[in-house]
């Protein structure tokens, strides 16, 4: 057991201490009875200390996940169904369970803020009002294309009608020729279309989705994450992400799964931007390193292993210690290991999946995301 | 045969500009707004079939003009342009007979598609 996780309080003090956060907390003894409710708890539930949790549960059984030190999510006899996190905790010489305990639909919100951060500055409204001088660009530029395609109909007519003969057309089209007219207007019309497509990603990662659930092409999602990544500002600036060498090893043809594209693109971008921070904090240490990252998908029977392969900065004790209680970055404010936090709660809680990080002396380091190819849908918000 | 005659309501000369000179190009007759209200003014005084209606419009917006449109002109057939990929057709707009199919979204890659759109609807440039 970690020495962080090893407290001596009094009880009193604990007490007091727990009655100041928001969500409601139990302590459980080892027959996960209760022995202190915090005041938000013993506002929702009576008379609860001394009880079982399973009193507390609607259903019969406890979720197999109260038995780990885990999250998941626990429907209670309120009606409302919480994102749970349970860790043991010693006190004195008695070990307890303490489980912490937040609504499902007031976590959630928090996360898009996350997400604009990874997007960088751009945001949903500056992406709109890039729309607009882009259309005008390629609507101007199909234009000039047709004006310029001087045997074109449209443009026949045209010069018919200001008095072009045969000959001033063929004049007409060998200046256009000459002067690589349709060819520089073809880069105009190239350009803008990339961008819009740019956008069109900007746009739809930001945008509000109704069906959670959908049939999704893993490999182009995870190309989306990559083409996201480099736009990022922190991606760009601080770790300079465009010159890490990256592969990426997957099946010939897409590999489908059912899933939340946009918070399942969320979470590997999550995890880009975590993996380009360790690279970076080695690079700083050994300026010579060729920075690389491989990307590998495996479908197996019935999960996909999405794996991320890095040489940077192993993972450190807080990163990890947060990873398994990741309901902390939020009750703490910390930030070592937000990113993974926030991954592992997307790909746990909406998608039952499991996140498996490295150990600190593992070389290369190695993150992967297994993911159920059809996850329930019950249990999660929405 | 006349040309039909197509509205255009945006508040963004260039996209306004180029459209119109894209239907001109086409064949079509065309006349242009840069608000709902200026729109409302040129359906007083000119027949009109096809109106496309930029949704986010200061003043008036695209909804609001294109209900008044509905109400006042209801034979005039309506495309919704939009930059927004959230959008979809309201209720209030559904009512009134609009479906996904009469949105177009910003940028056009491909101008020709709305054209083949408005040809499809039985609106033929001049012969």
């Amino acid at each position: 057991m970690a020495d962080q996780d090893r407290y001596i309080l009094d009880p009193r003090a604990f007490r007091t201490l727990i009655d100041l956060l928001p969500e409601p907390i139990f302590l459980l003894d080892t027959d996960s009875l209760i022995r202190l409710a915090n005041r938000p708890a013993r506002d929702r539930f009576e008379a609860v200390e001394g009880k079982p949790i399973a009193s507390l549960v609607s259903g019969d059984d406890l979720p197999d996940h109260m038995a780990l030190t885990d999250v998941g999510t626990l429907p209670l006899i309120d009606g409302q169904t919480y994102i749970s996190a349970v860790s043991p905790l010693h006190i004195g010489d008695r070990t307890y369970q303490l489980l912490r305990l937040q609504r499902s639909d007031s976590v959630w919100p928090l996360l898009p803020a996350d997400k604009m951060d990874l997007v960088g500055a751009l945001s949903a409204g500056a992406a709109h009002e890039v729309n607009n001088p882009l259309s005008g660009i390629l609507q101007s530029v199909q234009l000039l294309s047709r004006a310029l395609d001087i045997d074109s109909p449209p443009a026949k007519r045209r010069l018919e009608e200001i008095g072009f003969d045969e000959e001033g057309r063929r004049k007409v089209a060998a200046y256009v020729e000459d002067r690589k007219l349709l060819y520089f207007v073809d880069i105009v019309a190239e350009a803008g279309q990339r961008t819009s497509g740019m956008l069109n990603t900007l746009l739809r990662f930001t945008r509000r989705r109704t069906e959670p659930m959908e049939t999704t092409d893993l490999k182009e999602l995870i190309e989306k994450a990559f083409f996201l990544a480099r736009l990022d500002n922190d991606m760009k600036k601080e770790f300079d992400f465009r010159s890490v060498e990256i592969n990426f090893n997957a099946p010939n043809g897409s590999v489908e799964m059912l899933c939340d594209p946009q918070s399942l693109l969320h979470a590997v971008l999550n995890l880009l931007k975590y993996v380009a921070s360790k690279l970076h904090q080695r690079q700083c240490d050994e300026p010579d390193l060729t920075r690389r990252l491989t990307l590998e998908i495996e479908p197996g029977e019935s999960d996909i292993c999405v794996s991320i392969i890095h040489n940077g900065a192993a993972i450190e004790a807080a990163e990890a210690r947060h990873f398994n209680r990741p309901l902390d970055w939020y009750l703490e404010r910390m930030d070592a290991g937000l990113p993974l936090a926030v991954c592992r709660t997307i790909v746990v809680w909406l998608h039952q999946g499991r996140l498996e990080l490295p150990a600190p002396d593992d070389t290369p380091q190695r993150i992967a995301l297994v993911l159920p190819q059809a996850p329930s849908a019950e249990g999660r918000p929405r | 045969m006349k040309a039909s005659c197509i509205l255009i309501i945006e508040d963004e000369l260039y996209i306004r500009d180029s459209l119109a000179e894209f239907f001109k190009d086409e064949g079509y007759l065309v006349e242009v707004a840069a608000s709902g209200e200026e729109g409302l003014g040129i359906l007083k005084r000119c027949h009109v079939d096809v109106a496309i209606v930029d949704i986010r419009l200061s003043g008036i917006d695209g909804e609001r003009t294109i209900q008044h449109i509905k109400q006042l002109y209801p034979k005039v057939y309506i495309l919704v342009f939009t930059g927004s990929l959230e959008f979809q057709i309201s209720s209030d707009l559904a009512q009134l007979g609009l479906s996904e199919g009469d949105v177009i979204y910003k940028p056009i890659n491909d101008l020709s598609v709305i054209s083949q759109k408005v040809a499809a609807l039985g609106f033929k440039p001049a012969s």
